[in-house]
C-alpha cells in the first residue's frame, strides 16, 4: 500500500486488522461490523460480513466478488457506499456458500445491470433492475434445484450471468476481468483475478484461518483444492526483491487475512505436504481411523487446526482420505 | 535584505562631496552608481532573484509548516510478512532477508533465554525493527521540532529530531537518534512555502510531502523477533506517508529501508502499514518480550 500506488496492502486473521494488535481472533461477522481494507489500485477488500468481499470501484459502478451472509447485507451495502455512490454492477459468487453467496439478493436488487440498446428491448427493461450475478453454471444449478418444494436459494439470488467454460473475462472500470472455474471446495467454485490492479480473489480455495474446507457431497476434492493453489502461484508475481519485498499481486483469501504470493506459497506446500502424507497412508491400506490417528497434520495444527467449530481437523483428514481413496 | 539601500545611499552622498571638479564629479558619481549597483546585484538574495529564484525565508517551524497530521493513534495492519511478525519464527528462518554469510551465522545462534538473561529483550523493539512490530503507535509533538512516537508493545519511545544531526558522541540506544525532515516540498531547490498560503485567512491547499527520518546510532538488536540480526554500524531511513481512501480513512504507510554493511548483502526494504484510530482504545503498554 504505498500511498501512489498504494495500492498496496493488507490483512486478515479475520480483518485483520487491529486484530493484529489486539491479538482478537476470528471476526468473520462475529463483531457485526464491517471493515473496509484498501488492497491494490481500486481494489478494497470489506471484512467482517462472512466471507471475505473484494470490491472493485470506478465510475462505470462497483463490482462485488462474494455478496456475504444475508443478515449483513445492509452493513455490507453501507460500506461500499462509503467506497463509491456508483451503483452495483456485478456480484461475482465465488461460491455458494451462505457467508459467500447469502447477501446475493439483498444486494443485487440495488444494483442495476448495465444494459442498453436492443437488450433492454429484448428481455425487458426489469432486466436492468438488480445487479448481475455471475457464477459457474454449477452454482446456479445447485441454487435453482427444488429442496422438497422450495429453492435452496431464492429466485432472487440466483446467477444471472452462469458461464460453462474454463473461464469468462470482462471489461470493467478500467480493468479486465478474468473469472476461472476452479474447482476444489466445491465443484461449481471460482477464483476472480483482476488484471490491472493485480489483486486475486481467491474464494474457499485458499484461506490462512482453517485447513481448506473440502465439501466433498457438492463435487469438492483435495487435488482441486491443490490445483487452485498451483493456478493461484501462477497468477501472481512477487514483488522484485532488488526493490522491495512487498507489493507485487495481492491474494485476497475466502477467509483470513490480505496475502500476497508467499503466504500462498506457504499454505500450497501445507496442503500438498498433507496431501502427500495422505496419500501414502491410502496406498499403504490404512484405514480412515489409522490416518487420523497418525495425525498427518500435527505439526500445522498451530497454525490451521482446530477441533471445534464447523470445520475441526478430523473433518479434514477425513474429507483429504476419501477425496484420495475415493471411497465417499 | 531592506538596510542595503540605506547604506548604499550614504555611500554615495559621501564620496560626491569630496570632489572638486564638475567633470570629475560626474564620473566619480557614475563610477559610484555603477558600483553601488555592482553591490546591489551581487547581494546574495538579489543574484538568486535575478535568475527567478525566491528570496530567503525565515527559519521554518516544522510544526507549522507539517504536510501531513500524523499525530494521533494508529494501529498496526498486519499485511505483509504476517507468518514473521505475528508469530516469532523458527530459529534459521530468515527468508527474504539479505542476510550476509555472517548475518546467518549471527541469526542461527539466536538464543532468547539468553537475551533475556542479559536483559536485552528489547532487542527486536528497536528503530530497525519497532515498526514491524504489531503495536499501536501513539504520536505527538513534544515541542515544534520534536516528534515523539511511542508504541504500547515494548513500551518504546522514539523521539524524532528536525534539524541538526545526531550529536557526535553519545550512547546507543534501542532507538538510537532520528533525525527528520519533511521531504517532497522542495520546488526549484527551494522549499515551497508558497504552498501553504500566507495570506490570513487564506485556504490552505493540500501541500504534498512526507516524513523522511534517518536513525543511526542504535543499540545491536533483530530485524525479526528469531534473531535475525543489525548491527550498530546499521542506519534507518523511513519515509512516513499518509493517505486516505474513498470511505474516509485514513492510513500510515512507514517504508523502512536498513542498510547494515556488516549483515546484510543490500537494503533491506519493507512497508508497514497502520489506520488511525479515533482515540486511544485498545491502548496497552506491554514490556518488551524475547521469545
Amino acid at each position: 500500500m504505498k500511498a501512489s500506488s498504494y495500492g498496496i496492502a493488507l490483512t486478515c486473521a479475520a480483518l485483520l486488522l487491529a486484530v493484529a494488535a489486539s491479538g482478537q481472533g476470528n471476526t468473520d461477522a462475529g463483531e457485526g461490523v464491517v471493515h473496509v481494507l484498501p488492497v491494490q489500485g481500486n481494489v478494497y477488500m470489506l471484512v467482517g460480513a462472512g466471507a471475505n468481499i473484494t470490491v472493485q470501484v470506478g465510475n462505470t459502478g462497483v463490482l462485488l466478488v462474494d455478496a456475504g451472509l444475508a443478515a449483513m447485507s445492509d452493513k455490507v451495502l453501507a460500506a461500499v457506499r462509503t467506497l463509491s455512490d456508483k451503483p452495483i454492477r456485478y456480484i461475482v459468487d465465488t461460491t455458494d456458500d451462505p457467508d459467500h453467496a447469502g447477501g446475493n439478493e439483498a444486494i443485487a436488487k440495488t444494483g442495476s445491470t448495465i444494459t442498453g440498446g436492443n437488450v433492454v428491448g429484448d428481455i425487458g427493461a426489469s432486466a436492468g433492475d438488480t445487479a448481475a450475478i455471475i457464477s459457474f453454471q454449477t452454482i446456479l444449478d445447485r441454487m435453482s434445484a427444488p429442496a422438497g418444494k422450495r429453492f435452496a436459494m431464492p429466485q432472487g439470488a440466483w446467477p444471472t450471468d452462469a458461464y460453462e467454460s474454463a473461464q469468462k473475462s470482462f471489461w470493467f472500470n478500467g480493468d479486465s476481468i478474468r473469472v476461472f472455474h476452479q474447482p476444489g471446495h466445491t465443484n461449481g467454485d471460482s477464483i476472480v483475478y483482476f488484471r490491472r490492479a493485480d489483486v486475486v480473489s481467491a474464494g474457499e480455495i485458499f484461506r490462512t484461518d482453517s485447513y481448506p474446507v473440502i465439501d466433498l457431497d457438492r463435487g469438492g476434492s483435495i487435488q482441486g483444492i491443490v490445483d487452485g493453489l498451483n493456478h493461484l502461484l501462477d497468477l501472481t508475481i512477487p514483488a522484485d526483491d532488488k526493490s522491495k519485498d512487498e507489493d507485487g499481486t495481492m491474494v485476497i483469501p475466502g477467509h483470513g487475512r490480505l496475502c500476497d504470493q508467499a503466504d500462498v506459497v506457504v499454505y500450497q506446500e501445507m496442503v500438498t505436504i498433507i496431501r502427500d502424507r495422505v496419500q501414502d497412508m491410502v496406498k499403504r491400506g490404512l484405514t480412515l481411523e489409522q490416518v487420523q490417528a497418525a495425525k498427518p497434520t500435527r505439526d500445522y495444527d498451530p497454525l490451521y487446526g482446530t477441533n471445534t467449530g464447523p470445520w475441526t481437523t478430523d473433518m479434514f483428514v477425513e474429507a483429504v482420505y476419501r477425496s484420495l481413496s475415493a471411497k465417499h | 535584505m531592506r538596510n542595503t539601500r540605506p547604506c548604499r545611499a550614504r555611500q554615495s552622498r559621501s564620496i560626491s562631496s569630496s570632489q572638486k571638479g564638475e567633470g570629475l564629479v560626474i564620473r566619480a558619481r557614475i563610477l559610484v552608481l555603477a558600483a553601488a549597483a555592482m553591490v546591489w546585484l551581487v547581494t546574495p538574495a538579489r543574484a538568486l532573484a535575478q535568475f527567478g529564484f525566491p528570496p530567503p525565508q525565515p527559519p521554518v517551524n516544522p510544526r507549522a509548516i507539517a504536510p501531513l497530521d500524523l499525530t494521533g493513534y494508529w494501529v498496526s495492519i498486519v499485511t505483509e510478512d504476517w507468518r514473521f511478525r505475528m508469530i516469532t519464527p523458527a530459529k534459521g528462518d530468515y527468508a527474504s532477508v539479505p542476510l550476509n554469510s555472517e548475518g546467518k551465522r549471527v541469526a542461527d545462534t539466536w538464543d532468547p533465554a539468553k537475551d533475556e538473561a542479559s536483559g536485552d529483550q528489547c532487542k527486536s523493539y528497536g528503530a530497525a525493527a519497532i515498526t514491524r512490530v504489531p503495536t499501536r503507535l501513539h504520536i505527538s509533538w513534544d515541542n515544534d521540532t520534536t516528534l515523539r512516537v511511542e508504541t504500547d508493545a515494548g513500551t518504546q519511545t522514539r523521539l524524532l529530531h528536525f534539524g541538526g544531526s545526531p550529536p557526535a558522541e553519545s550512547a546507543p540506544q534501542w532507538q538510537g537518534y532520528s533525525v527528520a525532515e519533511w521531504d517532497g516540498l522542495r520546488k526549484n531547490g527551494f522549499l515551497n512555502l508558497s504552498a501553504f498560503g500566507s495570506a490570513p485567512g487564506a485556504a490552505r491547499p493540500a501541500p504534498e510531502g512526507y516524513l523522511k527520518v534517518v536513525t543511526t546510532q542504535m543499540r545491536p538488536g533483530y530485524l525479526r523477533k528469531n534473531g535475525v540480526p543489525y548491527s550498530a554500524n546499521a542506519s534507518v531511513e523511513e519515509d512516513f506517508d499518509s493517505f486516505k481512501p474513498p470511505n474516509g480513512d485514513q492510513w500510515l504507510v512507514v517504508t523502512t529501508i536498513v542498510t547494515d554493511p556488516q549483515y546484510l548483502t543490500q537494503p533491506f526494504i519493507t512497508s508497514t502499514h497502520f489506520k488511525k484510530q479515533s482515540d486511544a482504545s485498545g491502548w496497552s503498554p506491554t514490556p518488551c518480550e524475547a521469545k
